[in-house]
Formats: C-alpha cells, structure tokens, sequence
C-alpha cells in the first residue's frame, strides 16, 4: 500500500518559507564570499608599493628572481604585521598558565559555562528542536540553559578568551593577507615577464616604420625631433 | 533579479571551496608559526651583530641608488630610467633632456664644466688651485682655458691628472673617465720617458734649481 503524504496549506507555507530561507542563507555566503574576495585582492595590491622600485628600474628581469625576492619581501612582511597579534596571543597564554600553576589546576577549560567564559553567554539546547514520532515531526523551540551571570572563579576566562579572540582573528588576517600577497606574486611574474604576442602584427609594424620614414615630423616613433 | 540568483550561485561554490580555503588557511598558519619562530630568532641576532630585519633587500638599496644617481646625472642609460608614470621619473625627464647625448663628445667638457664649475664668467670659490684638486681632475687649468682652445689642452692636462688619482668624488671620476675614453693624449714612447728620468737626474745633480715642465 502506498501513502501518499498529504499537505495542508500551512506545511506549504512551511515549506516555501524554509526554501527562501535556504536560498537567502546561501546569497548572504555568497555575498560574504565575495566580500572576502575583494578584500584579499585589496590586500595583494599593496605588494605593489614594496616591489615596484625594483621592477621600474630593471634591478631584476627575471621571473625567477622577482618571485624569491618577492617571496621573501612577503614573509618580512608577514613578520612585521603578526608580532603584535602574536604578543597578544602569548600574553593571554602566560596569564592562563600563571593561573593554572596558581591553583594547581592544568585541567581548567576558559570556554566553559559554569567557571568560564560560557557563564556571561545566553546558551540554548538544541537537541530535541525536532523530534519525530509517528508518521509526523512537530518542532520545538530551543531551550536556555544558561542565561548571563558574573561567577568570580572564572575572572581568567574572562581575561584569556577576549584577548585570546582578538590575537587570534588579528593572526588570521595576517595569514590571510599572506595568502593574497602570494596569489599576486604568482599574478605578477606573469603579467610582468611573460611576452604575448597576441596583438603583435609584423606587417602593421613594418607600414608603421615606412610611414615614418616617410613623414619623418608626423611620426610618433621619433622624439628627438618632437622636443 | 541577475544578481541575486549569481550571489546565490556563488554562495554554492564558496561553500564547497571553504573547506579546500580552510585547510590552506591552517596550513599557512601553521608555516606561519614556524617563520615567524625563526625570524624572531634571526631578528634577535641581527639586533645583537649591530643590524636589524629590514624590509629593505639589497635590491630595494640598489634600485635606489639607480633612482637617485639618474636625478643630478646623467650616467644612466635611457633603457634603465625609470618608467613616466612614476613621480620620480617625471622629475628627472627635464634634467636628462637638458643634457646632451653621449653621442656628441665635443659637448662633453662644456657639461662637465658647467656642471661642477659653472659658467666660466660666473664667479665660483673653486678659483684657488688647492680647492680645485679636491674636485672633478678637470682641474683649475679649465677656466684660464678660453672656448677656442679647450679641446687639445684639457685633454692633455685630463691625461696627466688622471694618472695622479686625485681624490675627486664617484660623479667626477666617472665624469673624468667618460671624457678620457673619447679624448686622445699623445703617449710617450718609453725611449721619451726614459729621457725624462734622465734629465730629471741630471737636473737633481747639476744645479739646485728643479723646474719641472711637466705642470706646465
């Protein structure tokens, strides 16, 4: 016997809302997406200022060498914009080991609900939000679990996870503007080095030769005469 | 209506290369930890021996001793001059059209002269001997020199001089050695110079008056 799943009018809205709901979730990815986009080719662009001086004045000509130079260019630079995220980083991690070896405690969690940082958070449950019965799924709202409270045990989880956050998203962005320096530098040695030939016409370029030997004065190859 | 659904699109395909992204992205935070350990080490030596990381590479120091050097002169070849988008290149095209081409040698003397001793009715403090030896081996010799007869005389005395190595600055002595490159000096055979130390004993001998012709 087959059966057939009947649905009512309000399972049809139910359902039309969740796909718009899906496919607003993946336009916002898609947005941020293309957010992360630009910023990461805004943040290649400023290799251009560390490179150019050499490119300009023919210091290096070839592709190999621009691309160790610019490699290592890029790690200093790397370096120079990560020391602070990373001081930040080692400082909360100094703070939570001082605090550990304070209380004979290595096994403390900063992150945790009770005696960490979880306490000044709103926490929801969201295991039993769907449950299935027979033949028929009825949704649940999420219930709270913890609602924002001050615990004085847990002050170095409320040191240690905001620097800890902030080291950390400081670090990543580095690493990210590293990633993007690197693609420009592989967009780079081929854009500057690589010859094309695609809009090379030999005979154009001979009739441009030969009318400028024949109008000497209205020729645009000839700038000793043009001053 | 194009946008929204492309925005939707590209959604779909971020989320399938977010975890390729991700894992490059823990990849190079890892490499990232392990380079920055190391240049904080290396940086540390550098301190230490009197130096420091700078984001300045010896290329970076050579370009701009190519960018500064083709501003007061001329030496640098048209094919290495900066690109004319560039701020600096657009300051120096006046100076290097003003100057003549190397084609030309005849003008070069009047460059040299004018550029390290001015115009020769302009008054300069380089008039006493002792000053000017300091500077380009074109030496004092060039302003008691009248247009007519600058030719043959500074070469000669752009010969002699050259040969005493006096400490004239880098520009002067590249000027002086673009100049002796086209110039010609009558050598002296080694019979002739051979005659010269003879009269110069003979005259250390004979007489106590020494007059040397030759810084004539």
């Amino acid at each position: 016997m087959i059966t057939l799943i009947k649905l009512t009018e309000s399972d049809k809205r139910l359902i039309i809302a969740f796909l718009l709901i899906f496919i607003l979730v993946f336009v916002i990815i898609g947005l941020i997406g293309y957010l992360i986009v630009r910023i990461m080719r805004w943040q290649g662009r400023r290799l251009d200022n560390n490179v150019s001086d050499v490119v300009y004045t023919r210091v290096i000509t070839d592709k190999k060498k621009f691309g160790k130079y610019a490699r290592k260019k890029n790690w200093i630079m790397f370096y120079k914009a990560a020391r602070i995220p990373m001081i930040i980083l080692l400082c909360s991690f100094v703070l939570l080991l001082i605090r550990d070896l304070c209380y004979h405690d290595f096994a403390y969690n900063p992150f945790d609900k009770d005696v960490g940082f979880g306490s000044v958070l709103f926490l929801w449950d969201f295991s039993k939000v769907f449950t299935f019965s027979t033949g028929s799924m009825s949704i649940n709202a999420p219930t709270v679990i913890n609602s924002p409270h001050l615990v004085a045990e847990a002050w170095c989880g409320y040191i240690f996870v905001p620097f800890f956050l902030v080291g950390a998203l400081w670090y990543l962005w580095s690493v990210q503007s590293l990633i993007a320096r690197s693609l420009r530098i592989r967009k780079l040695s081929d854009s500057i080095f690589n010859k094309n030939l695609d809009n090379f016409n030999q005979n154009e370029q001979m009739m441009n030769s030969l009318n400028s030997q024949q109008n000497p004065n209205n020729s645009p190859q000839n700038p000793n005469q043009n001053k | 209506m194009d946008g929204f659904f492309k925005s939707f699109g590209k959604g779909l395909l971020y989320i399938f290369v977010l975890p390729f992204f991700l894992i490059v992205l823990a990849g190079y935070a890892v490499v990232g930890v392990l380079i920055f350990i190391f240049l904080f080490f290396k940086s540390i030596i550098l301190f230490f021996s009197g130096r420091s990381l700078k984001i300045e590479l010896p290329e970076d120091v050579r370009a701009k001793e190519i960018i500064q050097g083709s501003v007061p002169n001329n030496n640098v070849s048209p094919d290495s001059a900066p690109v004319s988008n560039d701020n600096v290149a657009e300051q120096e095209a006046p100076i290097v059209e003003d100057l003549p081409p190397e084609s030309e040698p005849t003008d070069k003397p009047q460059s040299v002269e004018e550029a390290c001793f001015g115009k020769p009715n302009e008054p300069t403090n380089e008039q006493p001997k002792e000053e000017n030896k300091d500077f380009a081996n074109v030496a004092p010799e060039v302003n008691s020199i009248q247009e007519g007869e600058k030719g043959n005389y500074s070469e000669t005395n752009i010969s002699q001089e050259q040969t005493e190595n006096v400490g004239a600055n880098d520009n002067a002595d590249i000027k002086v050695d673009e100049i002796s490159t086209d110039v010609y000096s009558p050598k002296k055979s080694s019979y002739e110079m051979n005659d010269d130390i003879k009269d110069d004993d003979d005259d250390d001998s004979s007489s106590g008056v020494d007059i040397n012709f030759k810084d004539f």
